[in-house]
């Protein structure tokens, strides 16, 4: 039976309510966004504080990004409710190495440790100043020098990084009527997605030398409050073993639409969106078709919700988080509850022992006439009541494991942050 | 050389020889040593150097110090002429040393009364020849001037008056004199100064300028320095300027329109200013004045009682309306004006009612109406009739409610127009009193119990009713008492809903106004209701207690004590319930305790109460006691009913009862195999009858056997139960009152108590070690054997020493509350008995406490022991020692002893409202202790040096320390407590889910403040 | 004049005996306190263990509405010096405490309906955001505070409402300066 077990919960915790835990994408180690207005990194190894970068910003730090493929220097940005974002770097030589804590500390330890703990080795490079009000999320783009943030101004900006600590902005999208809560990168092109107050996602992708929206995904029914890409190669993992024809077809299929979109909301629904793939027969049109309407259908993309997660959350789901390993989603919210699924393919067998299980939900089940053709179909493998106590979860995510416990080469937990300041790993065993 | 050149030599230096040499002068010329004009004439060269302007003024400044100090009859009224036709003359070619000049006239002055002509030079000199004073840069110059125009005006009036009469210009030359002065000890004279001419002359031309030249001043702003040698205060200012701005109508044309544009002010303190200063014009001003803006006026103070802003704005607005309402009281047209807006508003107002504005509309009228019976009559005829029609043709129980507020205030208004003059014509108001009586009583009686407020508002009003005088008829008295008495006897609501208690307060104050209807309605209703024999499922409760609470007005108290005696007397007779039989006890107590019973001419409580409702109690318990045991209960309440009548009367009265009446000591005949059980019955009124005597009416031979007989007892009593209390409690009695000093220990001795032995024996009983704590707590408050005490003292302490000896929980005992040991029962009570019993135990148990550490038993005994200690103490008294005691206490929160807790947690309390600093070395500790002592379940802290484990602690430590750390961020210095900030507020969610809701509540308030902490902290960076 | 700018000048007032109290509630559970019981008081005994009874813990007083209630009915209005309870901004009837959806869950949920002086209260997002602030410092962690503008009682309603359900909102308002010092200012008057 899969389970959800805790593992460790870092220590020092923070002692107000912790917003967002990224793994670094080489290191064994975390960096959580604290709203004492510090962020707080972690070993993964001894489940310890490392450091404390504080001292940058005048408000609550809401989110925070890792540089990703950075070499012999890890780079952090930071976003903050006090409308800047401040990007920071460490060189790596002793990054991961264990850092001693000081327990004896009596209560103000904390307080007092953190001065101790702020040291020479994170360096303050450059503070990204533009949006009018609170930074909400900010993601670094995998395959171009990109660095995007989003505002409660309503705005999404994306900043080109041309060399060492210069910034230059190169967009600023407008498009959305309320908060942007989320921003996030496709694996494997420029393309952004962003979750808003406004209840939509809006995809973006440069067109010409002009960002612009692609496509705007309607459909939930409260705000958007993440979104996340799948893994590049996704469709493999569901092994192709013993496969029906349409099965097969609907693979290709996939090879050719590429990752697929996750989200999640305040109407307590998990999303999947996949993208339609263009039809060749448009060339025909083309021809006849004035250039704006030529430029507009290559440049617009259809994107459909494909599935819904079943409905296990009794309130807002804050985050999810789709593992690039496994292909495995775990989601988590204000009701405190972990949930991890897994794709599975609709085998008749299959499609009875889940039965239950799979979208038991009706008004969620089969709501998009997407549903019925899908054949594959999402089950709660695992789930965990009050994981941070009574407290709200505000972002969970897959991370490598690293500590000495490790039972294979791969293996991934979770990390779990909540509005009690603490951040938590769990092992998770499919 | 001359004086002058010696003081012009000193003056500079010394100013002290200076004067001395001026002194010195005086005494020449008084010999004849000097003449006054050699004098002059030495001063000539000086007086008039040309170059030195300094050396002028200086001269003058000799001549005045002479002057001051030259002494009386020295100087013959024709010198005195000169020497001030010379100042003055010398004033009209030379300013300098003007200051000196005045003094020098004054001194002059203060030699002989100058004639008017004199007065009229000096006035006039100045005015034309130093105006205006402020190019006079020393405020010394000025103060002296200023002074010497002050007694002009206190003393020459009449000539100053002629000045100005005979010269329109003077006016303005007087006023300009004093302009753009700045000083606050010269202002205070410049406008009592000023306030003569205001109020005393004819200035209508000048008004203006007068006017001009005070209200410059408003609204007064100065703060006084905080070494101010002459203590003047804004007040003083602000009062002074008041009286100017209000002295003459003539300033109404210009001092009304820019007080009531200053009203709309932003500033609190500027309106406040404005405020009295109204009040202060309409009172000063003629009616006729006050008339012409009563409009304006009227509007301005209306839109602040409205829209209130502070309180005590509204209330002064609403003063300041009364006021100009008691100016036109005496003349019916300005009344009728200045009523008729107010009424039509006020009924405008009505129609909306219940809102902000009705509500306001209701003051507007109670204070208007106050100030004059015409007034009031005038309101009433306007108001109510309107008011009423508007009430009964109203479906909205809510506006019913809102209205009859709003009469509530008008009848509010007449109960204290009566009040101050019972003879006040209420004929007017008398028309309306059917009507309003059937809305209240309507109200009160049909009105759905849900509707609080309203039931509530014409239960206050009936009582208003009731108390204007002649008011309402007999029968209409009767209705409302009857519709009370029903609520209080009849409504059984719980909860919302429940307007008994309100009910029975009105009933109290009708009680005050209309006696005669309580007596002949409420009183028999009670009786009435209340069964000679409830049977099982009755509830008297309610019904005694709210009887017994009308024994508050002593026109009544004896009816109700009589009644409750006969009420008892048909209990027993028909075997009522003993419950039922003991709750008329209680209530006779109780109104004997709380009650308002007759007294004699000394203030002494009748002593007839003891031979009518004492005695016959006495004789009923000695009867039944004589033939069924356990009547403690009964003989108690007795006992105290005995003790509250007998103890205050004379020795005289106490000797006639003690002689004759001691036929309760022993059961009724035949039934001496009682006498054991009997005693034991009688037990408490043994003690609160002896409680009550004074120490010369019993003999000290009784006193001995009594205490012989009780120490027995106690020795034998097995258990360490109430039965042994009652008695330690007795002889604590006897010991503290009757024991002669002297002969103390003999008589102990005697009586069989061996307190050395008692207190030597770590082993001893819990019985003995109880009777020991008792004789040294009686020696203690007596503190009239202080060496035997301190012995005494020491021994028990040694004990706590002793691991085994479980007395440390005994000391708060020591010096407790104690209902018998006190004064009103003639025992000798120490004024210093507390501060002794701190001086000798609480430095030992200190020291103690620090050697102690090794072993915890012995620590925790002397913790335990010094809070039971200090728990009784006033915290004046542990001020002094309060750094020493800071730590040990500190400890007492780690101690798994509640008790002991609870005593330390007040301690810091107190310690953190008055002096913070002590414990801010401790903060951390402190923090962590307070927070421990929050948790419900038992918690482990670490604390360096030491670990404990802290007990669960009860609800109320828990909410004593949320208390006490609710006062650390607000009492102790922000950077010492800021680092603690976020981890205090975690830990104090879990107090937020305490069990109980007072801890919550203290959780919540406790969270607040720590998070209060980073608003500063936002303002910081 | 500053009255004019006001939404609702002269709202109409509950009258404070009408609001629901403790006091009164409590009354109709425990057993009143007799009148004459302070008359004989329990003398302590020497030693005295009373206080260390633990039947003190035993019966738990549970968090229910009046006790929400009190908590947030003395919050005072932004434009009058008057309390939301006393302007019938919070009535007792429109709280609920629901207890945890599941066997499994620990968590509660309290939903406060608010309503406005006037449909145009313009101030209404404030005043919702200083009872939701209040009740998260006051209430404990396991309750989650729904606090939402009564049905057909202002046009703004919808709008309001998301503001005041969205965390990181209230979470960001709760560091703007001048909106911490309103709130405190509506907080201040409760005990």
């Amino acid at each position: 039976m899969p389970a959800i077990t805790p593992l460790a919960t870092f220590q020092p915790p923070c002692t107000a309510r912790t917003w967002l835990s990224a793994p670094h994408p080489h290191l064994p180690i975390i960096a959580t966004a604290c709203s004492d207005r510090s962020a707080r990194v972690y070993s993964l190894q001894t489940f310890q504080q490392q450091s404390v970068i504080s001292g940058g910003h005048k408000r609550s730090i809401r989110s925070c990004a890792w540089k990703p493929n950075s070499v012999g220097e890890s780079v952090l940005a930071t976003g903050s409710f006090d409308a800047s974002a401040g990007i920071w770097k460490r060189w790596e030589e002793n990054a991961g190495r264990p850092k001693e804590v000081d327990f004896t500390s009596g209560l103000a330890g904390g307080g007092a440790a953190d001065e101790e703990e702020e040291d020479d080795e994170w360096r303050f490079a450059v503070i990204l100043d533009g949006h009018e009000s609170e930074i909400k999320s900010l993601a670094f783009s995998p395959v171009a020098p990109l660095l995007a943030t989003s505002s409660r101004d309503k705005s999404v900006w994306i900043w080109e990084e041309l060399d060492d600590d210069n910034f230059e902005t190169v967009a600023v999208l407008q498009d959305h009527e309320g908060d942007v809560k989320c921003v996030a990168w496709h694996p494997s092109e420029a393309l952004l997605a962003s979750g808003s107050y406004d209840d939509t996602i809006r995809l973006w992708r440069e067109d010409l030398d002009d960002w612009a929206c692609c496509s705007l995904l309607k459909g939930h029914k409260g705000t958007v409050w993440w979104v996340e890409f799948e893994g590049v190669g996704g469709v493999q993992r569901l092994g192709t073993e013993g496969i029906s024809e349409e099965q097969k077809k609907l693979l290709a299929e996939r090879e050719e639409t590429g990752p697929r979109l996750l989200s999640c909301s305040e109407d307590r629904s998990i999303r999947i969106w996949r993208r339609i793939p263009k039809e060749k027969s448009t060339s025909a049109s083309a021809q006849a078709g004035t250039p704006s309407i030529w430029k507009n259908r290559d440049f617009e993309e259809e994107w459909v919700e494909e599935t819904r997660l079943p409905a296990v959350h009794d309130s807002a789901v804050y985050a999810v988080s789709w593992s690039k390993k496994t292909g495995r989603i775990v989601s988590a919210g204000s009701d405190g509850r972990i949930v991890v699924y897994e794709e599975r393919l609709r085998s008749t067998a299959k499609a009875e022992s889940n039965g239950d299980t799979v979208m038991s939900d009706g008004e969620n089940g089969v709501s998009t006439g997407v549903e019925d053709r899908s054949l594959t179909e999402w089950v709660v493998v695992a789930d965990i009541d009050n994981s941070h106590d009574v407290f709200e979860i505000n972002h969970v995510c897959w991370a490598p494991r690293a500590d000495k416990g490790r039972r294979y080469e791969g293996e991934e937990i979770l990390v779990s942050t909540g509005d009690d300041g603490e951040v938590r790993a769990w092992t998770f065993d499919p | 050389m001359s004086d002058i050149q010696l003081y012009l030599l000193e003056v500079d230096k010394d100013k002290q020889e200076a004067k001395n040499i001026a002194v010195q002068s005086g005494v020449k010329l008084r010999n004849r040593q000097l003449k006054l004009i050699d004098l002059i004439t030495s001063l000539q060269e000086y007086i008039n150097d040309k170059d030195d302007a300094a050396i002028r003024a200086k001269s003058v400044a000799y001549l005045a110090d002479v002057l001051e100090n030259v002494p009386s009859k020295v100087l013959s009224g024709q010198e005195r002429r000169l020497l001030s036709d010379f100042i003055l003359g010398r004033i009209e070619g030379d300013l300098e040393g003007i200051g000196h000049s005045a003094r020098a006239l004054i001194a002059l002055e203060a030699q002989g009364k100058w004639d008017a002509e004199t007065a009229k030079t000096v006035a006039r000199t100045f005015v034309d020849y130093a105006n205006p004073l402020k190019q006079f840069k020393l405020q010394t110059d000025r103060y002296a001037t200023i002074q010497l125009f002050d007694i002009l005006l206190s003393k020459y009036r009449t000539p100053l008056k002629e000045l100005h009469d005979a010269d329109p210009e003077f006016m303005a030359a007087f006023v300009a004199l004093f302009e753009g002065e700045k000083d606050p000890r010269n202002l205070m004279l410049v406008f009592s100064i000023l306030q003569v001419p205001m109020t005393e002359w004819d200035i209508h031309a000048h008004a203006q300028d007068l006017f001009d030249a005070v209200f410059n001043y408003f609204p007064v702003t100065f703060k006084p320095p905080p070494d101010d040698p002459y203590g003047i205060t804004a007040q003083d200012l602000k009062d002074r300027l008041r009286d100017c701005i209000a002295a003459t109508s003539d300033f109404a044309a210009f001092s009304i329109p820019a007080l009531l544009d200053k009203l709309d002010s932003s500033s609190m303190n500027t309106k406040r200013d404005v405020l009295q200063a109204i009040q202060a014009c309409v009172v000063g001003y003629t009616p006729n004045t006050i008339n012409q803006y009563s409009v304006p006026l009227w509007d301005a103070l209306k839109f602040e009682i409205l829209n209130v802003q502070e309180n005590d704005l509204a209330e002064a607005s609403l003063q300041a309306l009364a006021l100009i309402a008691a100016k036109f009281a005496e003349n019916e047209g300005r009344l009728n004006t200045f009523l008729g807006t107010i009424i039509k508003e006020c009924n405008e107002h009505l129609e909306d009612a219940p809102t902000k504005q009705s509500q306001a509309a209701g003051l507007i009228l109670h204070a208007v109406a106050g100030s004059a019976p015409t007034v009031a009559d005038k309101i009433a005829k306007g108001v109510l009739p309107k008011l009423f029609t508007l009430h009964n043709s109203s479906e909205s129980l809510a506006k019913r409610r809102g209205l009859l507020e709003i009469f509530n205030e008008i009848a509010k208004a007449y109960v204290g127009l009566t009040l101050a003059a019972p003879s006040t014509n209420i004929d007017t108001f008398q028309e309306s009193a059917a009507e309003a009586l059937q809305a209240t009583l309507r109200a009160v009686q049909r009105a759905p119990k849900s509707e609080v407020s309203l039931r509530l508002t014409a239960v206050e009003g009936l009582a208003f009713l009731l108390a204007i005088p002649r008011l309402l008829t007999q029968d209409q008295t009767y209705q409302v008492v009857d519709a009370m008495t029903d609520v209080i006897l009849h409504e059984t609501i719980q909860g919302h809903g429940d307007i008994r208690p309100q009910s029975i307060q009105a009933l109290g104050e009708m009680a005050h106004t209309c006696p005669a209807a309580i007596r002949d309605r409420a009183i028999p209703a009670f009786m009435a209701e209340l069964p000679d024999a409830p049977d099982g499922n009755y509830a008297f409760s309610p019904v005694l207690e709210a009887f017994a609470q009308l024994s508050a007005e002593q026109q009544v108290f004896d009816t109700v004590v009589r009644r409750l005696k006969n009420k008892l007397g048909a209990a027993k007779h028909q075997n009522a319930s003993a419950s039922y039989q003991r709750a008329l006890l209680l209530a006779t107590l109780y109104a004997f305790t709380y009650g308002t019973p007759v007294r004699d001419e000394d203030g002494v409580i009748k002593s007839s109460y003891y031979t009518e409702y004492a005695e016959p109690l006495i004789r009923d318990l000695h009867e039944a006691a004589s033939v069924t045991p356990n009547m403690q209960d009964t003989a108690e309440i007795v006992g105290r009913i005995c003790n509250i009548i007998l103890r205050p009367q004379g020795v005289h009265f106490q000797n006639t009862i003690h002689n004759q009446h001691m036929f309760w000591t022993a059961p009724t005949e035949g039934h001496a195999d009682m006498a054991a059980p009997y005693l034991e019955s009688i037990a408490p009124l043994s003690l609160y009858y002896y409680a009550a005597l004074r120490p010369e009416v019993v003999e000290p031979t009784e006193i001995l056997s009594l205490l012989k007989t009780l120490t027995s007892e106690a020795t034998n009593e097995k258990s360490d139960g109430p039965r042994l209390h009652l008695i330690l409690r007795h002889l604590s009695l006897l010991i503290n009152k009757y024991i002669n000093p002297k002969t103390l220990q003999p008589t102990l001795e005697a009586a069989g108590i061996k307190l050395d032995t008692l207190l030597s024996s770590p082993t001893a009983t819990p019985t003995s070690t109880s009777l020991a704590f008792t004789t040294l707590k009686a020696l203690l408050i007596q503190g009239r054997s202080p060496a035997l005490t301190t012995t005494y003292l020491q021994a028990l302490l040694a004990l706590l020493s002793d691991p085994t000896a479980s007395i440390a929980q005994r000391f708060p005992a020591l010096l407790a509350e104690d209902d018998i040991l006190i004064k009103e029962n003639h025992c000798l009570v120490s004024g210093l008995y507390k501060q002794r019993t701190f001086n000798q135990t609480v430095p030992l148990l200190i020291a103690a406490v620090q050697q102690a550490s090794s072993d915890p038993q012995i620590k925790q005994n002397h913790l335990i022991a010094l809070s039971g200690i200090l728990k009784w103490l006033p915290y004046s008294m542990l001020q002094p020692s309060l750094s020493a005691l800071v730590p040990p206490l500190l400890q007492t929160l780690d101690l798994p002893a509640p008790d002991a807790k609870a005593p330390a947690l007040t301690i810091f309390e107190s310690v953190l409202m008055h002096e913070p600093s002590l414990v801010a070395e401790h903060t951390a500790s402190l923090i962590t202790r307070l927070l421990n002592s929050t948790t419900t379940t038992a918690a482990t802290n670490t604390t360096p040096g030491q670990t404990s484990v802290t007990a669960a602690n009860v609800a109320s430590v828990r909410a004593k320390a949320l208390q006490c750390l609710t006062l650390v961020p607000r009492q102790l210095k922000r950077e010492t407590v800021v680092p603690y900030r976020r981890q205090v507020v975690k830990k104090l969610m879990f107090c937020l889910d305490d069990g109980k809701r007072e801890v919550r509540a203290e959780a919540v308030r406790c969270r607040k403040a720590w998070l209060g902490l980073d608003e500063e902290e936002e303002d910081d960076d | 004049m500053e009255v004019d700018n006001k939404d609702n000048a002269n709202p109409t007032i509950l009258n404070p005996s009408d609001l629901p109290s403790r006091r009164q509630t409590k009354l109709a559970t425990d057993k009143p306190a007799g009148l004459f019981d302070s008359l004989l008081p329990v003398h302590p005994l020497p030693v005295d263990h009373s206080s260390l009874s633990s039947d003190d813990e035993e019966d738990r007083e549970e968090i229910d509405e009046q006790e929400v209630y009190d908590l947030i009915s003395s919050i005072s209005d932004p434009e009058h010096p008057l309390s939301l309870g006393s302007l019938g901004v919070i009535t007792l009837g429109d709280i609920a405490i629901a207890a945890p959806s599941s066997p499994r869950s620990r968590i509660s949920t309290v939903t406060v309906l608010l309503t406005p002086t006037t449909s145009a209260c313009s101030l209404t997002t404030v005043i919702g955001l200083g009872v939701k602030v209040r009740l998260l410092q006051a209430l404990p962690p396991r309750f989650r505070v729904d606090v939402r503008i009564k049905e057909g009682t202002s046009q703004t309603a919808d709008e309001v409402n998301k503001q005041l359900a969205d965390k990181e909102r209230v979470a960001a308002a709760m560091e703007n300066r001048s909106l911490v010092q309103v709130v405190n200012t509506m907080l201040a008057t409760c005990e």
